[in-house]
């Protein structure tokens, strides 16, 4: 029973006359729901820090938008290159703790604000992607150096914005017409890259085995993966997204890789719920595709939920089984 | 094997043996409490895959169900006994689904039962009708017994109360005074309901304890949206925050409702003279921002959440709280440059506050 569960029981108890107020206050304080001083002292003090120190941020930052204009242009980039210093100085004299991953992590992203700002002031002309791209390779040392699964998550989100803004934003012909499928493919071949990268790492590097690393990547695997699927069977046969033929292949190599690697070699729900996901979605697009809706609406509607019934009720009971034996055999 | 289930469960059972020797616990424990489900300890990752296959399968065979139910839907009382039909057989059915799936499949189909009752009830009975919704959901809310149903029954009583009593579901039309009273009287509600539970839980042992807390959820909720709601469409001038009929009595009695309900949480720190400051600096700070009383609810449902231990109420109260503030500074008719200063003053009483307590905490120990 977990603690959510726990404190329904007690509350079920008291309102059915069995536990009395003492006993449910004694409980909840016990089940840790009920904060004592201590607790309170410390939310307290939480709060006012952080909403304080947001407060005298904005204000910073308000200021300087209000001179902003009147600022050579100098001045704007040096404001920016020293708090860029600054941030990097501390983390180098922090060194390899949270504090010092926390400064490199502030230069990483005041590296971003230096390249904006530089592009504003000189109007270079460059696509936006471009500045994510060199947002990204230039901050690679540090995020190599910080050994924060955080930062490397923030890294591959810059390649990840740089990569769609190449593909989706860029209308030249080329990209449009022969290569439109990309749209769904370049991310998926991106974070499953990445996720293998970090899964060959898992084993060898300490500071790498940050469970919510692999989950979040797999996580954006899986909706490329599912939009891919879903694009094959409805935009797979007509005009510039011809070339998708490849795409069973490739969800099933994709598919068939994830449910066996996180079922037989590293324990993880979360990545095979999301797989089974994708696959519903999935197969139930190819099935709404070919009902296609026209004389029996009312049966497809009913065959269709029911379809989707039994496939989450097979995914679920599959998936409170390979959990059940994973317990059985830690 | 000694995993952590295992011991979480040790302790729950070592906590209630503890609470039947105090003689807090009675000896038989009675049937009708529910005891856990067998899902209780499933991931709750595989609790949400099968929460959307039984969202996705329910959309599926509601559009089946209302294509067979067309002939029904030409008039007030068909939709009207659609309503009821499919309300009555997704409540019965929910009181005995034992599996989340089957619980969220079933939800859609009641959602959609209520919303043809309401639809047919209004059709019929115009402005009277939504006394009627009001009514049809109170019911729901007490028989159907799972406590998300329950929330949701709760929630659409005051929205059905809010449209019969202003006319309108949004604040608009003739009677939208009434409506800028209204929040003021839910909050004031949401607020004594849950300081009672964080401090006292008369409520939590009577035998309506479930129905009260659904209630004082959908309370808190509908306050959290009525400012909420109106914060992102301020620019279109809707809503309680925005309309013009307001009278400003009616926020600033949110925010004495708010510090009311922050100096009763706070009491054992007010006693010292450090503590009569910060009590002095919270009223300051409320005052200020009487405009955009989102400040005060925002600030006062993170503490509620956080002495009841609800972490959803602590964050709805956290965001609401911020976007405030935000408001609260955005519509300051001063320049950017004074706005800055006011920001940083602002931030440094914050921090002020939080060395007064640090040292208030410090003199008591």
């Amino acid at each position: 029973m977990n603690a959510n569960s726990q404190r329904a029981y007690l509350e079920s108890l008291a309102a059915s006359g069995a536990l009395d107020r003492e006993g449910l206050a004694i409980g909840l304080r016990r089940l840790g729901y009920l904060p004592d001083k201590g607790s309170w002292r410390r939310f307290a003090d939480r709060q006012l820090l952080a909403l304080g120190a947001l407060l005298i941020l904005s204000g910073i930052v308000f200021f300087f938008a209000y001179n902003w204009q009147e600022l050579h242009r100098f001045a704007r980039m040096g404001l920016v290159a020293a708090s860029l210093t600054a941030c990097a100085l501390a983390a180098w004299r922090a060194g390899e703790t949270s504090v010092g991953q926390a400064w490199l992590g502030s230069a990483c992203v005041l590296t971003g604000v230096l390249l904006a700002v530089s592009g504003q002031i000189y109007q270079t002309g460059a696509d936006t992607e471009l500045l994510f791209l060199a947002w990204a390779l230039l901050i690679l040392p540090w995020v190599f150096v910080s050994r924060a699964p955080w930062l490397w998550l923030f890294w591959l989100l810059l390649v990840n914005v740089a990569l769609l803004l190449y593909v989706a934003g860029r209308l030249e012909i080329w990209t449009f017409f022969v290569l439109a499928d990309s749209l769904f493919w370049a991310p998926l071949l991106l974070n499953a890259a990445a996720l293998a990268a970090w899964e060959l790492g898992w084993p060898r590097l300490d500071w790498l085995r940050a469970s919510y690393g692999p989950r979040a990547i797999a996580l954006v695997a899986a909706i490329s993966a599912t939009a891919l699927g879903v694009g094959w069977w409805w935009l797979g046969r007509s005009g510039g997204w011809r070339w998708m033929q490849y795409t069973p292949v490739l969800y099933a190599a994709w598919l068939g890789g994830s449910l066996w690697f996180y079922q037989q070699r590293r324990r993880d729900i979360v990545p095979l719920a999301a797989g089974a996901f994708s696959a519903i979605c999935v197969v139930m697009a190819g099935i709404l595709k070919h009902l296609r809706f026209r004389d029996s609406f009312a049966v497809d509607f009913l065959l269709v939920g029911l379809l989707v019934a039994g496939l989450t009720a097979a995914a679920a009971v599959w998936l409170r089984r390979v959990s059940a034996s994973w317990q059985a055999q830690p | 094997m000694n995993c952590p289930v295992h011991d979480r469960d040790a302790h729950f059972s070592g906590l209630l043996d503890e609470l039947r020797a105090g003689g807090h616990l009675a000896a038989e424990v009675p049937d009708n409490v529910p005891v856990h489900s067998d899902e209780a300890d499933v991931s709750r990752w595989i609790l949400a895959l099968q929460a959307m296959g039984g969202w996705l399968a329910s959309i599926f065979l509601l559009s089946f169900v209302g294509l067979g139910a067309s002939a029904l839907m030409k008039s007030g009382t068909g939709w009207l006994v659609l309503g009821i039909l499919t309300t009555v057989l997704a409540g019965s059915m929910l009181q005995k689904a034992g599996s989340v799936f089957l619980r969220q499949f079933l939800l859609p189909f009641s959602l959609a039962g209520q919303v043809a009752f309401a639809m047919g009830a209004v059709q019929l009975g115009k402005d009277g009708g939504w006394w009627l919704v009001a009514a049809f959901q109170l019911a729901v809310c007490i028989l159907v017994a799972w406590p998300m149903h329950r929330f949701l029954a709760a929630l659409s009583v005051l929205y059905a109360l809010q449209a019969a009593l202003l006319g309108d579901l949004f604040f608009h039309g003739d009677r939208s005074w009434l409506g800028s009273w209204l929040v003021p009287l839910y909050w004031a509600a949401a607020c004594a309901l849950l300081l009672d539970e964080a401090e006292s839980m008369h409520w939590r042992v009577r035998k309506f304890a479930p129905v009260i807390a659904a209630f004082a959820a959908a309370l808190v909720v509908h306050v959290l949206a009525s400012i909420a709601l109106p914060l992102a469409v301020e620019l279109g001038g809707n809503g309680w925050m925005s309309q013009r009929s307001s009278p400003g009595l009616s926020q600033m009695t949110v925010s004495v409702v708010s510090f009311v309900c922050l100096g009763y949480l706070g009491m054992p720190l007010w006693r010292t003279p450090r503590g009569a400051l910060l009590l002095a600096a919270l009223a300051a700070v409320l005052a200020v921002c009487w405009q955009s009383p989102g400040v005060g609810i925002g600030v006062a449902a993170m503490a509620l959440g956080f002495a009841g231990g609800r972490r959803w109420l602590l964050w709805l109260g956290g965001l609401v709280a911020l976007a405030a503030i935000g408001r609260f500074y955005y519509f300051l008719q001063v320049n950017l440059l004074t706005k800055s200063g006011f920001l940083i003053l602002g931030g440094s009483l914050l921090l002020a506050m939080r060395v007064l307590i640090g040292k208030g905490e410090a003199d008591a120990t």
